[in-house]
């Protein structure tokens, strides 16, 4: 499940509470659920970009060795 | 010279005074009346070419409209094609037709769509952004947005609900168009808002969020109008979604794979 799409269910569920479409426990289990596979999503996303940054200074240190 | 013109004079007899008056008046009558013709004429001949100047500024001016009007009507049907479309994919989303559909696709091609729809001029540049609210911390945040606008930094987007343009959209419920944003006390320049945008459409989505359309000159009425129209078809995405969601949670069962990738 992609980013956009957790902000959209969060979205729903906020709504959904908001017009007392869902009771308390349900939608408080659910925000906490979402709000977990954000942040696993975030930690993801940003050791992806460490990973890659590592790769490009590798490479660069290879092309340029004096750097 | 002057004694024989004088002398001459003195000679003549009474009426050649009379019949010497009378030929002068008629002279100069007869001058006066042609000097008169010719100034009407010169009048009549100039006041022709101011009007023809007159026609040829006024038919300039009915191209440009009807060039206007033309662009503005082309727009009008492509809009009503792609609100056609949008309208069928998302019957197709409820129906589960099709299940590579996704809200979030769909959003996003209609935020995409309504970027490059309301461009009347070549040079114009608008932006769209999706704007969900979030109860917890009170702020509204950028979701999904068009290609132009921070597309790396949604995390760090927000809008604050009281001192905001579209945070009071949000809280009135209401369209909002602020042609220059500079003058709307609500506004104020922060580091991500280096850029020349200047009017700004706040469209509220029921309890969702806001729908801001972002543009580099002041906008027509008729994109306030093809905006709502979006934002209505976004929200009825929006609802068929919920619908979702809510009968997911009632059923117990894993939640909707179709939304994500």
């Amino acid at each position: 499940m992609n980013r956009d799409t957790l902000y959209f269910r969060k979205a729903a569920l906020n709504v959904a509470y908001k017009n007392k479409e869902l009771p308390l426990n349900i939608y408080n289990k659910e925000v906490v659920r979402i709000n977990h596979q954000l942040k696993e999503l975030m930690d993801q996303e940003r050791s992806k970009q460490a990973t890659i940054s590592i790769q490009q200074n590798n490479k660069l240190k290879k092309l340029f060795p004096v750097m | 010279m002057e004694s024989i013109i004088s002398a001459m004079m003195e000679n003549q007899p009474p009426w050649f005074y009379y019949i010497s008056s009378i030929i002068i008046l008629i002279t100069l009558v007869i001058i006066g009346i042609w000097a008169y013709l010719g100034a009407k004429r010169f009048y009549l001949a100039v006041d022709k070419e101011n009007r023809i100047i007159a026609l040829l500024e006024q038919k300039n001016q009915l191209e440009k409209d009807y060039f206007y009007q033309k662009t503005i009507s082309d727009q009008l049907s492509e809009i009503l094609v792609n609100a056609t479309t949008f309208n069928r994919l998302k019957n197709k989303y409820f129906s589960e037709k099709d299940p590579k559909l996704s809200p979030t696709h769909l959003a996003q091609s209609i935020i995409e769509a309504l970027s490059s729809d309301i461009k009347t001029m070549i040079n114009a540049k608008h932006r769209v952004g999706l704007w969900f609210y979030e109860p917890e911390n009170e702020l509204l945040r950028l979701v999904q947005s068009s290609a132009n606008f921070y597309k790396n930094q949604h995390d760090n987007k927000f809008l604050d609900l009281d001192d905001t343009i579209g945070g009071r959209c949000y809280r009135r419920n209401e369209t909002i168009y602020v042609p220059d944003v500079k003058s709307d006390p609500d506004w104020e320049e922060s580091s991500d808002s280096s850029n020349d945008y200047s009017s700004i459409i706040c469209i509220p989505i029921n309890d969702w969020g806001i729908l801001t359309i972002d543009a580099k000159h002041q906008m027509e009425d008729t994109t306030i109008k093809v905006c709502e129209l979006y934002a209505t078809i976004i929200d009825g995405v929006l609802s068929i979604f919920l619908t979702k969601e809510l009968s997911n949670i009632a059923g117990d069962q894993p939640p909707t794979t179709n939304g994500g990738d």
